[in-house]
Formats: C-alpha cells, structure tokens, sequence
C-alpha cells in the first residue's frame, strides 16, 4: 500500500465526518498505510481538548490512533513552517512517501516547494481520487465534501466550489 | 519595483475630479499623485479582501487571467498556493495521484 503522511488539518477534515457511511478517515486508513509525525499528534491532542467541531474531530482521528503510524522526526530549520507542517514535510521526504495530505490552503505553496518527491493533495482532491479508484460514488464524495466544507468553513472558497463541480461531472 | 509610467486615459464623475484637484491643491501635488496614490491604497485593500481574493482565484481557476497577472494581484506567496491548488482541479493530476 502507498504510504501517506498527513498534516493536522487535513486530518480534522477527514475526522469531522464520522456518523456518515462511508466515512472519509475509514477510507483514506484503508486505502494508505497513514502515517504522522509525533508533532501532529501533539497539535491533535492540544485541538481536542475544545468543546468544538475541531475539537470532536481531532478526538474521532485520536480514537483511530492504532491503525496510524506516528514517527519522531528532526525537524529541519530551513522551512519557513510551523511545527506540524514541518515535521510532516520533513517525514513525507525521509521516507519518500506518495502523498502529503495537507489542508492549509494559504501555505500549500511553501509545503509544495519544500517537497522532494512526494505529491500534496488537499481533502478535495483525495476525495475525487476515491472516486476515480471506485471508493466512493460522486454523490457519496459531494455529501462528504458538503459535511467537511461546513465543518472548516470552505464554503467560499472557489477552490473548493470547483472541486465540488468536478464531483459533479464525473 | 518597476518605474515604467503608461499613459492612460479614462472619464470620470465631475465632482469625484473636482474633489481629487481640491485635495492635491492642499497637498501641493498634482491630480495624478493624488489618483495614483487613491488607485494604489485601493488596490492594496481590495486584494485583501478576501470575497476578492476569491473571485481573482477563480478567474485564475478558470483561465481568465494568467499566473503573471494573478502574481501582480495576489503577489508572489498567494499566487503560489493558487497554483498548487490549481493544479488539484487538473484532471491528469488527480489520474496521477489515483495510480500511486
């Protein structure tokens, strides 16, 4: 299986949908072997101590905790990153793994310079790519994509609105 | 920055020109000091904006405008991070990503 390491964000995207069948952290845990750094764990742990939907998100992705890798990495000074975004940059390279899932969408930019060979994907996009691979139906793929888009407030962001287009043509 | 002038020529309210001469007048400028400043301080607010910020990416989604032009908008940093995002809506990419 592709190797898959995921930021914080992107991980409380996948866990804000959990009461769905299909659920998108089930899918993505069975389509990747996912794998964090420990700095990700620690941001999860230091979310879900909020009464929130980011919080209740970070607590369902916690809850998984067993069917993901952590690993320590040393963090590399020389990207203009936040902790997090850092060490799961820095552990996508030292490993080489296929995907670096990441939700920051005002930083993905930076992160996609600092990758050596790994491809960044957003949650919009892995949920086209379960469509493609026949994980999920489109109108499965939108709802989830509606549900997630409220819990993180996507829902003026054209990239987001275009990505949920192209869920409707294919 | 680049200190290349264009000329450029438009029409505009009466007043709005009255009001732009009144104030270089106390200002001991010109009329065009006065609208390049304005321009400028507009530009600069409204590109951070996001509901702007928005409708200049999808623009930039959808091939309105280029990668220079977005640049010229957004500046070096966002125009990045459009481009990655971008490149998600690219089919071939998505195909790419679904093969690893």
């Amino acid at each position: 299986m592709s190797e898959l390491v995921a930021d914080t964000s992107s991980l409380v995207s996948l866990g804000s949908v959990k009461d769905t069948d299909p659920d998108p952290l089930s899918q993505c845990l069975s389509a990747y072997d996912v794998l964090v750094p420990q700095e990700v764990v620690d941001e999860l742990g230091e979310l879900a101590s909020y009464d929130d939907e980011h919080g209740h998100a970070a607590t369902t992705v916690l809850d998984r905790s067993t069917e993901i890798t952590t690993r320590s990495v040393t963090l590399n000074a020389d990207f203009p990153l936040d902790d997090g975004e850092n060490a799961a940059v820095t552990l996508a390279n030292e490993i080489d793994a296929s995907l670096l899932l990441c939700d920051e969408f005002n930083r993905l930019g930076l992160i996609h310079a600092s990758l050596a060979d790994t491809r960044l994907v957003t949650t919009p996009t892995l949920l086209s790519v379960f469509v493609r691979t026949g994980r999920l139906t489109p109108d499965d793929a939108r709802m989830l994509l509606d549900e997630i888009s409220t819990t993180r407030s996507w829902g003026a962001n054209s990239y987001v609105q275009r990505a949920r287009s192209l869920l409707e043509k294919s | 920055m680049s200190t290349d002038k264009k000329r450029v020529q438009f029409r505009a309210p009466n007043r709005l020109i009255n009001r732009a001469d009144a104030l270089a007048t106390v200002l001991g400028e010109d009329r065009t000091d006065v609208l390049v400043t304005a321009l400028r301080e507009y530009l600069q607010e409204a590109t951070h904006d996001d509901a702007l910020t928005q409708e200049i990416a999808a623009a930039y989604y959808d091939g309105e405008i280029s990668h220079e032009q977005l640049k010229a908008l957004v500046g070096a940093e966002e125009a990045a991070n459009l481009r990655v995002l971008k490149q998600q809506l690219d089919e071939d990419f998505v195909d790419d990503v679904a093969n690893r």
